[in-house]
């Protein structure tokens, strides 16, 4: 054999929905490369730094669903300084000259102006889903910009963003011919949306499957919507601060919901709201509590202790290691755990420990993601936790005071996290906290094969630690290190590696612009950001700090060279 | 349905003439002649389809230069075996899901019918199926030979298809890093 006629080809390739699977035939042959070129729609850039918009356009001219990412993780804990940048202008531009046929742009941790909504919404006429993931820059003009214009409209969703509000407006601009939605999420959204607008939009998406409000809209407005959606598989809901009246006709038009699978929302609910979730719950397979820290232990298990078909669940530490043995006495095919830190923590006051984590543990042994925000862990949880849920792909433990040894030996916590690199043969995702020297890193760099991504705060003891990831972990490609005593010897200690990975990301660590110099001289296809920021605290410091000290580095491969869009206090080498 | 093969050609398609024709004669590049069921190939294959509606079928055998005759008995085979199973809910088109793609997994028939293939015969079956504008044998074919290549190598895709790699040495560096780089999944 051999030739296909290139139109077999395509329609060959159009049963490759996997990027590395086409990444893969573009390699074969030239005509390959142009056939998979032509017909890739979707496109998913993991750095906007690591390649320039005009080439994505240039490759993929027939692009329908864009991904980009912007900015580093850690901005998600206000590491990255404002202003760093992470424009999504750029791309909506090159995408508005070249790539007509766009139908859905997703961005996550970037920086998207009004101007850049406005464009979007006049550019692309078969525009269908919109998905913004803790971005700012944007206000509610933007969103009416893009209500008013995408006639097609499937999706919008704007999870986590920082939208400056400018009135209710935004959501009266859906036109009356706007009848295409599928998917609707304003909860980020802080200011009042007009309920009759509102409840119009409703009744006309008769496709409407997911529906997240704001804590703007009432129990009122909500129970209205609710008769018009009988196809909802999720729901947020709108504030729960009602009496109780208007909880019976809630109740009523949730029964109609026969889909509903995913509850989010219950924002300010008040403990009156419970019983009239409870019909619900059996059905439950997704359940996010985490905007919910009026509600405490025991409204908190009632409700849960219902759900047994959950999947997936979030909530605030204030249901306690108590509400934990609820849940993991009822949900026994929870796969996925996230415990927030409420804001009001006064000490002693139930909080989550190690007993709780080991409790679902024993109980859920399908779990597989963990997200565990904390005041104290042991090193004999961790090891139980690790015998007992050996299919963790993702387990983040973060234990709010930094350096905070076993609470019952008061030895490190390396054991306990080597057990569970060493037993959960499968897992990508970590992040470490703690009292930690360079024990664990021995163990994460030797057990830790197929691990993608790694979070380190205030860890190790010299630079043999960081070494041992380096070196080991073959599969990493996001490295994050806060407040940690690494220094040039282990930044510059196996330079080729950095080519492997999509970036690394050091601040409050012991590296300097020399080592950093270094390093950009030894690898020129990767960016090396340094940024020292001149605010008060480091001024406070300046007589004792070492002035060749860099604050935050960030390191990254690309294939664009240097950003022009650096701000002053950024200095790429 | 029979398939009629080589020899004794013309006394056969004088039969069939004869007949009440619900059938249509192909012939393969090879001369090999085979019938099958008029409902099934308009309904089946638009090039086909348009033949028959525009009279430009041959009652002793309508000429397919582009297809051999094994792929044509696959062809045939497939018409048959297509017209025999149960109205098939991969045809009726989705009106209610538009979330989900136009394609439909092969059923269990239709994947046991490409797996007995072997590679030149599949490989020839969709170029067949291409030319006739048959888009569901099209899709079924397209689909298996998908399978043969999702998380290989591009070494392991090039000797599977036997194709030559064309780019230098420079060029595959430049294109993979730029895709290793830039546009990987997460």
């Amino acid at each position: 054999m051999t030739y296909f006629p290139e139109e077999v080809v395509e329609h060959i390739f159009s049963f490759l929905p996997l990027h590395s699977d086409r990444n893969t035939v573009s390699l074969v042959c030239r005509v390959w490369y142009e056939v998979e070129r032509l017909s890739r729609r979707a496109v998913f850039v993991g750095n906007c730094y690591a390649v320039r918009p005009e080439r994505l356009v240039q490759r993929f001219p027939n692009v329908r669903t864009l991904t980009v990412k912007g900015k580093p993780h850690f901005a998600d804990f206000n590491l990255v300084p404002p202003d760093w940048g992470g424009y999504a202008g750029p791309w909506i531009d090159a995408a508005a000259r070249s790539c007509m046929g766009l139908e859905e742009l997703r961005m996550k941790r970037m920086v998207v102006l009004d101007e850049n909504l406005e464009l979007l919404a006049r550019s692309f006429p078969r525009f269908k889903a919109l998905v913004l993931i803790s971005c700012e820059g944007f206000s509610t003009d933007g969103l009416a910009a893009i209500a008013s214009h995408c006639k097609l409209l499937r999706e919008l969703d704007l999870q986590e963003n920082d939208v400056d509000d400018h009135g209710p407006r935004w959501l009266s601009c859906f036109p009356d011919s706007c009848t295409s939605l599928v998917s609707l999420n304003f909860a980020c959204i802080k200011g009042e949306v007009n309920p009759g607008a509102l409840e119009r939009l409703v009744a006309r998406s008769p496709n409407l499957r997911s529906l997240r409000l704001n804590r703007s809209v009432s129990v009122d407005t909500l129970s209205k919507i609710l008769v018009r959606t009988p196809n909802l598989e999720d729901l947020g809901t709108g504030n729960l601060t009602d009496e109780s009246e208007s909880y019976l006709r809630l109740s009523s038009a949730l029964e109609k919901c026969k889909m509903l699978r995913s509850l989010s929302g219950f924002w300010d609910a008040s403990p009156i709201c419970v019983p009239f979730i409870y019909p619900l719950c059996h059905h439950l397979t997704g359940l996010n509590l985490s905007y919910t820290p009026t509600l405490d232990y025991s409204d908190l298990t009632k409700m849960i202790s219902r759900c047994v078909k959950l999947q997936r669940l979030w909530v605030l530490d204030c249901i306690s290691d108590k509400g934990l043995q609820v849940v993991a006495s009822s949900c026994k095919d929870l796969q996925e755990l996230r415990v927030f830190p409420s804001d009001f923590y006064v000490a002693g006051y139930s909080v989550v420990t190690e007993e709780g984590l080991v409790a679902i543990s024993s109980g859920c042994p399908k779990l597989s993601s963990l997200l565990y925000f904390c005041h104290q862990m042991t090193n004999e949880a961790l090891i139980t936790v690790a015998k007992n849920c050996p299919n963790f792909i993702r387990f983040r433990l973060c234990i709010l005071e930094p350096k905070k040894p076993d609470a019952i030996t008061n030895q490190p916590l390396d054991e306990g996290f080597g057990a569970i690199v060493r037993e959960c043969k499968g897992l990508r995702r970590l992040s470490i906290s703690g009292l930690l020297t360079d024990k664990v890193f021995m163990d994460i760099g030797k057990y830790g094969k197929q691990l993608e991504m790694l979070s380190i705060a205030f860890a190790g003891d010299s630079d043999k630690g960081m070494m041992h990831v380096m070196n080991g972990c073959k599969n990493l490609r996001k490295l994050e290190i806060r407040d940690s005593p690494f220094s040039d010897v282990a930044l510059l200690g196996n330079v080729a590696k950095y080519e492997t990975m999509r970036s690394l990301w050091m601040s409050g660590c012991n590296v300097t612009l020399k080592g950093c110099q270094v390093l950009a001289t030894k690898m020129p296809m990767l960016n090396v950001e340094i940024m020292n920021e001149l605010d008060e605290s480091s001024e406070m410091e300046e007589n004792h700090g070492d002035p060749s000290r860099v604050d935050k580095l960030y390191v990254y491969r690309t294939t664009a060279g240097a950003r022009n869009d650096a701000p002053d206090f950024v200095k790429i080498l | 349905m029979e398939v009629d093969k080589g020899k004794g050609e013309a006394e056969e398609t004088r039969k069939v003439a004869e007949a009440d024709r619900d059938t249509v004669t192909l012939k393969s590049s090879d001369g090999k002649l085979f019938e099958v069921s008029k409902e099934a190939a308009a309904r089946l294959s638009t090039v086909l389809a348009g033949m028959i509606a525009g009279g430009s079928i041959d009652d002793n055998g309508t000429d397919l230069k582009q297809i051999g005759s094994e792929a044509l008995e696959n062809v045939v085979d497939y018409c048959n075996k297509h017209a025999n199973s149960i109205p098939s809910a991969a045809l009726i088109s989705s009106s209610i899901s538009f979330n989900t793609a136009p394609f439909k997994e092969p059923e269990e028939w239709e994947r046991k019918f490409v797996d007995r293939l072997s590679h030149d015969a599949l490989f020839d079956l969709v170029e067949a199926a291409n030319f006739l504008g048959m888009e569901r044998l099209l899709d079924v074919t397209c689909h298996k030979i998908s399978e043969m290549m999702k998380g290989k190598s591009p070494d392991q895709i090039r000797e599977v298809f036997n194709i030559k790699n064309d780019y230098t040495k420079e060029e595959l560096e430049e294109i993979r890093q730029e895709l290793a780089w830039a546009f990987y999944d997460d």
